[in-house]
């Protein structure tokens, strides 16, 4: 693996990575099980070093993520110093930012007590002007029918903490079925469970179908 | 410095700071809230497209949403990039999901509750007895502006949490984690494209494949029947936090009983219990657990009827819910009083 692939998967993970290379760095992802394992794993060595790890604390845990750093030494996190002082400097900054708003939101409050309610977030949402963030997206191609979808592949990731772990697969029921009840019950879920069920339903990779127990 | 006046001090200090950081709390956890309400509220009322990363099982794989709100109405399209895999489409409350390694399409057909947008959670103060919810701080996103970090953190083992990125213009989710109680990580959503606003044509909300040779499948959810019938059914293991939210009872193909609806919450997340009369020869009710994604679900055979209990909650909530589900004749014995859960 190349120096600079790192460099992009990093910078990709940073929002760093020029519009161009991004587009040709996913078609890569698409067709390398490898690079796209490695990409969780940026992810998340990102995360810890910018604290973003909360509910998992203890020995044990730091244990067995310096011992995947370890394993994967050449993979990993052994960004430049510059690198990982930004990390830290923006993870400092964060906290300083967090404390200012936290002082200005007593402030606020108190304000409000004598004056009208503080707005909420909702509120301050801007409407009107359509909001344009990275790259354009074209309307979805006509493909050819029947096509399958190929996501079956084999990764090499180790034991980790952070980074979505493979969990054994459920197919007890028949694939038509489950889909069935899931769609079904999408439609009273939460808009974010919603689209996760139904992001499923389209990202799973066909299984065959196992006989009714 | 005297010692006596340090310990005033500190005294001083401990005490302001005792009455300051409630108020500091409730202040960061109505302001978390409201970021949750407005990213629910941009997810289901805002026109966007984008491209986004699924990582998940070692899998990693591109998709694309459209998703049209015009006249209150939702159209929203699913697909993946490498192309001629499944497609989601939500048009004028009918959902259709094409599988083409099966040939068939599965149509289900929203209920009484208007779909989407009737369905939106309260975020009222249940949601806090059974997530806590941070603002952790803010970080460029994957698209390269400005997000804020939110995390909705279980307080117990019987549902998820997540970690979202959320867009500090728009609102929008662009990196989603889902998160089990330990804080592990399910899955990740992460846009590398994302246009909120503007408008999408008709010709965007159609399959990009041909499923004219496709079997068409009818959920368990079609064709409802108005909603607010009573349960006769008794569900007796339902976890702390979840509360039954509504019953409906929606007329099945023909010949079979209607299909009863019950919709359990805990403020955020849904489970739905579904309860089949016995079908028709030569099917037979199944017992069975599944999954698609991070949506659990269990099965079993109760006097005849399928029982199901489906939600983005983890297997055990789930097989829980459907253990405890009887029918209106059993006896009372059998009715036990919900015994306190043991934390999984």
């Amino acid at each position: 693996m190349s120096e600079l692939l790192n460099e992009q998967l990093s910078a990709l993970v940073d929002g760093e990575l020029p519009v161009a290379e991004t587009a040709l760095l996913l078609k890569r992802l698409e067709r390398e099980p490898e690079l796209a394992a490695r990409l969780a794993r940026y992810q998340a060595y990102g995360d810890l070093l910018r604290g973003h790890q909360p509910h998992a604390s203890g020995d044990g845990l730091r244990h067995r993520i310096s011992a995947a750093l370890k394993a994967e030494a050449p993979l990993t996190v052994a960004p430049d110093r510059a690198r990982v002082a930004r990390l830290w400097t923006r993870a400092v900054s964060g906290l300083a930012v967090a404390a200012g708003v936290a002082a200005v939101s007593l402030v606020l409050l108190q304000q409000g007590r004598t004056s009208a309610p503080t707005q909420g977030v909702a509120a301050a949402v801007p409407a009107g002007e359509p909001t344009v963030t990275g790259t354009p997206v074209q309307p979805p191609k006509i493909a050819a029918a029947g096509v399958v979808a190929q996501a079956s592949t084999e990764t090499r990731e180790p034991v980790s903490y952070v980074t979505p772990a493979p969990r054994p697969r459920l197919q007890v029921m028949p694939q038509a079925e489950l889909a069935r009840y899931v769609m079904a019950h999408s439609e009273v879920s939460a808009p974010l469970a919603a689209r996760s069920v139904l992001v499923h339903l389209v990202a799973d990779a066909p299984v065959a179908e196992s006989p009714d127990p | 410095m005297t010692r006596s006046l340090r310990r005033r001090l500190g005294v001083t200090a401990g005490a302001a700071l005792s009455l300051v950081w409630p108020v500091v709390a409730v202040i960061a956890a109505e302001s978390a809230r409201d970021w949750l309400k407005a990213m629910n509220d941009a997810l289901a009322t805002k026109t966007y497209q984008g491209d986004f990363l699924h990582i998940a099982d070692g899998h990693i794989e591109r998709l694309r949403i459209l998703h049209r709100v015009r006249d209150n109405e939702v159209a929203e399209h699913l697909l993946t990039l490498a192309g001629g895999g499944r497609e989601v489409l939500r048009i004028n409350g009918e959902l259709r999901c094409f599988l083409p390694d099966q040939q068939r399409v599965l149509i289900e057909t929203e209920g009484p509750s208007g779909g989407l947008l009737g369905t939106l959670p309260s975020f009222g103060a249940e949601l806090e007895r059974n997530y806590r919810l941070e603002l952790e701080g803010r970080e460029r996103s994957s698209l390269g502006r400005e997000s804020r970090i939110l995390a909705v953190v279980p307080r117990d083992g019987y549902r998820f949490g997540y970690r979202l990125w959320l867009d500090a213009e728009s609102k929008m989710p662009v990196r989603t984690d889902l998160v089990d109680a330990h804080g592990r990580v399910l899955e990740q959503l992460l846009f590398t494209a994302l246009v909120v606003g503007g408008s999408l044509p008709d010709s965007a909300f159609r399959p990009s494949l041909d499923a004219t040779s496709y079997t068409a499948v009818r959920g368990p959810a079609s064709r409802p029947t108005p909603s607010g019938v009573a349960l006769d059914w008794h569900l007796t293991r339902v976890p702390p936090g979840f509360e039954v939210r509504s019953v409906d009872q929606q007329a099945a193909s023909d010949g079979v009983e209607p299909v009863t609806h019950v919709v359990l919450s805990d403020g955020l997340a849904a489970i739905s219990v579904f309860i089949e009369g016995p079908p028709p020869p030569p099917r037979q009710a199944v017992a069975g657990q599944g999954r698609v994604g991070t949506a659990f679900l269990s099965s079993r055979v109760v006097s005849g009827h399928q029982v199901t209990a489906v939600g983005e909650v983890p297997l055990h909530t789930v097989d829980l819910i459907a253990a405890g589900v009887l029918p209106p004749d059993a006896p009372p014995g059998a009715l036990r009083a919900i015994e306190p859960l043991a934390q999984p």
